[in-house]
């Protein structure tokens, strides 16, 4: 300071500012810094995501090894990227539903049967919850191999954009993912979700009374409620699984002839943020969220019959949807049940025939 | 102000600007941990038992191999059947506050 004169430490100073305005301004170093941070922030949410498939695939090897199954690690891992479906072909619209149904169902059938021959001397409960746990990690593999799949381009071809959408969408994936490990805890151990308040409310109607298998993974009970008949249809419990309620309402409706007062959907939904989660609402409609064959059995058959169609949904975060049930779902549960129960007092006569479906996975509910 | 210091505008400016920055900078480290520790509460699975005679019912701790329809035990009040009729989790905070029963 002594040593130089002002004048000096002002010309020092605005070459400062004249070199970092030029670089700033004229040339692309900025950007360069950038996508440095981008990529940087990018690449530490593709490893959390990444460290989520590895503990999912590991609590399921636990569970297998659990059950006594050699090699865990490396029949998780066989499972991970097999069994995807392809979409039919939609520029032919016809019958489109019955081969998309179609495709889903030998789908799943394959996919259980190699399960099954993995675990010969599990019980079907287990083995649903074996079949459902695989299902999830191989969603969250091919979630995570999506989004590196984008990551690496974004890096091969310098595609700053694409490392900037990146990196501000990966938080958000990773929230809305971790629930799915949760998931894999509560299916491994049978502890119900939150999707599975439409298997609680018929679990409510049905009590301990007979299950029937009117179709695969699907069982019937028929239930005396204030002269009325009730038949309640709800996924095979306690194992997780969700299923064929379409196709258990169309064969219901079948045996009984048409004879039916009203058909009762009750459902998880998703609500819109700032909603409170356990909302229980009535509509019309078949409460039901599968791809499409299974809706359309139960709207079909309802058609042919001209049966009034009633919905009951608990409304859910997608997130409380697959975590282990929370208390306001719970405590829902008996709002929705008291809800069908009002329908059926108020809509039908007694000695009708009325059809409660819960629909969900059936994971810990009977 | 600052002693007699010629009152540069200048001065003042980079002084609020810091000020705000490291504002601006505690602000967003407290809300980030705020989100974090939410995410990270621990939770008690739960499990109530019902009986199917009285309607008699507790809360006891999950323990695997409950699921909702098992009939786990006789009622103590009137000896009928108790049901497990309900699992669901909780925040444990939540449940010390509350207490045990409900
Ligand atoms: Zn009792």
């Amino acid at each position: 300071m002594v040593l130089l004169d002002n004048g000096v430490w002002d010309q020092i100073i605005s070459l400062i500012f004249l070199v970092m305005f030029t670089l700033y301004f004229m040339t692309d170093l900025p950007q360069r810094v950038q996508i440095y941070r981008y990529s940087r922030l990018a690449a530490s949410k593709l490893a959390m995501l990444e460290s989520m498939v590895r503990e999912s695939v590991s609590k399921i090897a636990g569970y297998l090894s659990k059950l006594g199954v050699e090699n865990p690690q490396e029949i998780v891992s066989r499972f991970l990227d097999a069994y995807f479906v392809i979409q039919p072909v939609d520029i032919e619209p016809t019958d489109i539903i019955k081969r998309l149904g179609h495709l889903i169902e030998s789908n799943e059938r394959k996919f259980k049967n190699d399960v099954a021959k993995l675990l010969p001397n599990v019980g079907t409960h287990a083995r649903n919850n074996v079949a459902a746990s695989l299902a999830i990690a191989s969603a969250l593999n091919t979630v995570y191999k999506t989004l590196r799949h984008y990551y690496i381009v974004g890096r091969k071809y310098d595609n700053w954009l694409l490392l900037m959408q990146l990196s501000m969408i990966l938080p958000q994936y990773l929230r809305e993912l971790s629930p799915y490990v949760k998931a894999i805890d509560a299916f491994v151990k049978g502890i119900p979700i939150g999707d599975s308040v439409g298997p609680l409310v018929a679990f409510k109607l049905a009590g301990l009374s007979d299950r029937i298998e009117i179709v695969e993974d699907t069982v019937v009970s028929r239930v005396e409620i204030e002269g009325r008949t009730v038949y309640v249809v709800k996924a095979k419990g306690p194992g997780a699984t969700v299923g064929r309620p379409g196709k258990a309402v169309a064969k219901l409706v079948e045996d009984l002839r048409c004879n039916v007062a009203r058909i009762i959907t009750v459902d998880a939904a998703l609500k819109l943020e700032g909603e409170a989660t356990g909302e229980v609402v009535e509509g019309t409609g078949a409460a039901i969220g599968d791809p499409g064959p299974e809706k359309i059995e139960i709207e079909r058959a309802a058609v042919r019959c001209g049966v009034p169609l009633d919905a009951v949904i608990v409304k859910m975060s997608s997130e409380e949807a697959i975590k282990p049930m929370c208390r306001e779902i719970a405590e829902a549960a008996d709002r929705a049940y008291n809800l069908v129960l009002e329908i059926i007092r108020n809509r039908t006569k007694p000695g009708d025939n009325v059809i409660v479906v819960g629909v969900g996975n059936s994971v810990g509910v009977y | 102000m600052f002693g007699g210091v010629d009152s540069d505008p200048f001065l003042y400016l980079a002084i609020a600007l810091l000020v705000a920055f490291v504002v601006q900078g505690v602000l967003s480290y407290l809300s980030q941990r705020k989100s974090g520790s939410e995410q990270e509460r621990p939770m008690q699975i739960l499990v109530v038992v019902t009986c199917t005679n009285c309607g008699h019912s507790e809360t006891t701790n999950f323990t695997e191999g409950m699921f909702v329809g098992r009939v786990v035990g006789s009622c103590p009040k009137c000896g009928g059947k108790l049901i497990v009729s309900k699992i669901f989790t909780q925040p444990i905070q939540q449940s010390l506050k509350t207490g045990p029963q409900r």
